[in-house]
């Protein structure tokens, strides 16, 4: 494993985060599920030093009483990003991730330089799109190849139930974070949307939206994935990573290597 | 001397200034845009009975700068709806294409116009790369090759297969065949001297736009002729297209208001969004072996850009003014540059459809009769 768990305090809490490689900084955002070291996420760390911050109470982690909202985290995570990774790097946000990314975008532009939104949550515009509440349903709304899980990425029941129930909390039950749509015009970090062609959980109104609005912004569908981009399609996935951090609004040019 | 009436099929209607490229869709009615298409394929059938020779079209991508993402569509309408004019097609875009698809769109254009064809193989401008997902730094060798492979696929009766650098087809035989032959004629944009070298070599037709002076334009076209001697052939007059927006109208002040109008829309809207790609492809790859070829490129459509009317009339870049005044100015550029063809967009920008119809009355009664001689 390419990524090394470490421990920090904030807030008067304990913070975990996995680091891994060197280069560029880049912060990971994780989503709902919580952090699943990524073949994209390993592949990065041959040309970036990743930060993969686990929210506390994620994934088995000593959860902290002071953090219940989305406001809350993004202030965690700008003193953690200040403090451990410096004052300017790359961010990658997963669905519950990307809109924690944006709000940091929007909140200290200064420190985002590239900005990837990966199946972002919080533009479920007229209550589209979601997590099925069955269990099987959800699985399938989460993987069109559930069989490229790796077994390290697969958690206990009562991990992934405690990990959800914390999603909820901070989500609020929002759908559509209305705030942060009012303030897409003022991210300035070049931006990468990337969805899944199979992905019924972010409705595609919501890239679309966050494509007319985010003012230098690219968006990519990736195809046979759903909401899960980085297990159903890993190779894409981190081909796009790859290319967007190291070119920004270049990679769309083939150069024919 | 002849014209060719060209179009870009421009989006007259864009009430934002887009500031990317490729451009947002959102808010277009496609139904304006089915309407535009029967205007302009009106305009482009009407045109060989108001004084002109060819017919021209051209592609472009993703923009309302022109509606025309593939030409030949346009051509095999003009096809029937014409029964005189040359079909130019100025061109497909050979390195984004595949060029057997090419052989055959334009193969079966020549034959259901019934041999009308001027078939134009261009390289287009640096930001279609991104569009169809090709190398930029392979522009000009997929050029060569798909130029080759094509003429190859018309003139050859019996199959073959092709091995090249970009392009690999195992057995190939085109049907139909072009009705021209040995082929019909290949058009080609020659406006630096790398460009100048293969379309001497093919005995194309070199095509001249973008006209920053004659001095220029004329050093282009020496160079041209030059290297055709080099490959055992003087070029003619109709050897040589120059490119020119044009507006005709009752009086000079008339059309020089109506065309510094629809340039207004056509820099600050229809060309503003390709500026960043443009200059994104040529500063991230080599679209042109030499620098400083993309570095005049670029200065020359800034230079044109920020002339007034009359300075561009006076450079040679434009044809605008009272059906006198533009037959003195074709009259010029025929002595200038010696070419024997000019292509004329009469439709620039937003310019409204009665000043372009009324341009091509004009063009007809008062133009074409005292030039058409030259």
């Amino acid at each position: 494993m390419t990524f090394e768990l470490k421990q920090t305090t904030f807030l008067g809490a304990p913070v975990s985060y996995h680091v891994g490689g060197s280069g560029k900084p880049v912060l990971y955002l994780h989503s709902a599920g919580g952090v699943l070291l990524t073949q994209p996420l390993q592949d990065l760390t041959q040309s970036h030093q990743v930060f993969a911050l686990v929210s506390p109470g994620f994934d088995g982690t000593e959860p902290n009483p002071q953090l219940s909202s989305i406001a809350d985290y993004v202030a965690l995570v700008t003193e953690f990003a200040r403090q451990e990774i410096g004052e300017r790097f790359d961010v990658i946000g997963s669905s519950f991730g990307s809109w924690v990314a944006l709000w940091l975008a929007v909140e200290e532009p200064a420190m985002v330089d590239h900005l990837i939104l990966n199946v972002p949550a919080a533009f479920r515009f007229n209550g589209k799109g979601g997590l099925p509440a069955d269990p099987a349903e959800r699985f399938k709304a989460l993987y069109v190849h559930p069989q490229k899980i790796p077994d390290h990425a697969r958690k206990a029941p009562e991990i992934m139930a405690n990990n959800g129930q914390l999603y909820e909390k901070l989500a609020g039950g929002v759908t559509v974070d209305e705030a942060l749509k009012a303030r897409l015009p003022s991210v300035e970090a070049v931006t990468l949307i990337l969805l899944g062609t199979e992905d019924k959980v972010v409705p595609a109104e919501a890239g679309e939206h966050l494509k007319r609005h985010i003012p230098v912004s690219q968006r990519v569908f990736i195809y046979d994935a759903a909401h899960s981009i980085e297990i159903d399609q890993p190779e894409r996935v981190s081909r796009l990573w790859r290319e967007f951090l190291t070119r920004g609004q270049g990679f769309v040019l083939n150069q024919g290597d | 001397m002849k014209f060719n009436f060209f179009h870009l099929m421009p989006f007259p209607d864009y009430d934002k200034v887009p500031h990317e490229w490729p451009v947002s869709t959102h808010g277009i009615d496609m139904h304006r845009v089915s309407e535009l298409y029967r205007e302009y394929v009106d305009e482009m059938a009407e045109a060989e009975n108001y004084g002109f020779d060819w017919v021209g079209c051209n592609e472009h991508h993703y923009s309302p700068y022109g509606l025309m993402a593939n030409p030949n569509l346009i051509a095999g309408s003009l096809a029937h709806r014409t029964s005189k004019a040359k079909i130019a097609i100025v061109g497909n875009l050979l390195p984004l294409l595949n060029p057997i698809r090419v052989a055959e769109e334009y193969a079966m254009i020549d034959v259901m116009s019934g041999g009308r064809l001027v078939a134009g193989f261009l390289r287009g401008i640096p930001h279609e790369y991104i569009a169809y997902n090709i190398p930029p730094s392979q522009s000009r060798s997929r050029l060569r090759e798909a130029t080759e492979l094509i003429i190859k696929a018309w003139t050859e009766d019996e199959p073959f297969g092709w091995e090249g650098e970009h392009y690999q087809f195992p057995a190939v035989s085109i049907w139909p065949k072009p009705i021209q032959k040995p082929h019909p004629r290949i058009l080609m944009s020659a406006s630096n001297e790398e460009s100048a070298e293969f379309v001497a070599k093919m005995r194309a037709i070199m095509g001249v736009t973008l006209i920053q002076d004659l001095g220029a334009a004329r050093k282009a076209i020496e160079h041209f002729k030059t290297v055709a001697r080099g490959y055992g052939w003087e070029p003619t007059p109709d050897d040589i297209l120059v490119g020119q927006q044009i507006c005709i109208a009752d009086s000079d002040e008339e059309a020089k208001a109506h065309m510094a109008s629809a340039q207004a829309y056509f820099h600050q809207t229809l060309m503003r969004p390709q500026r960043t790609a443009q200059q994104l492809v040529l500063q991230q790859s080599r679209y042109y072996t030499d620098a400083s070829v993309g570095e005049n490129f670029q200065k020359r459509l800034a230079t044109l850009r920020n002339r007034s009317v009359d300075e561009q009339i006076e450079a040679g870049s434009i044809i605008c003014g009272s059906p006198e005044s533009v037959v003195k100015q074709i009259k010029r550029l025929q002595q200038e540059l010696g070419c024997g063809l000019l292509n004329l967009t009469i439709k620039v920008g937003n310019m409204p459809s009665s000043v372009v119809k009324r341009g091509m009355e004009l063009f007809r009664d008062r133009v074409a009769p005292e030039v058409a001689a030259l």
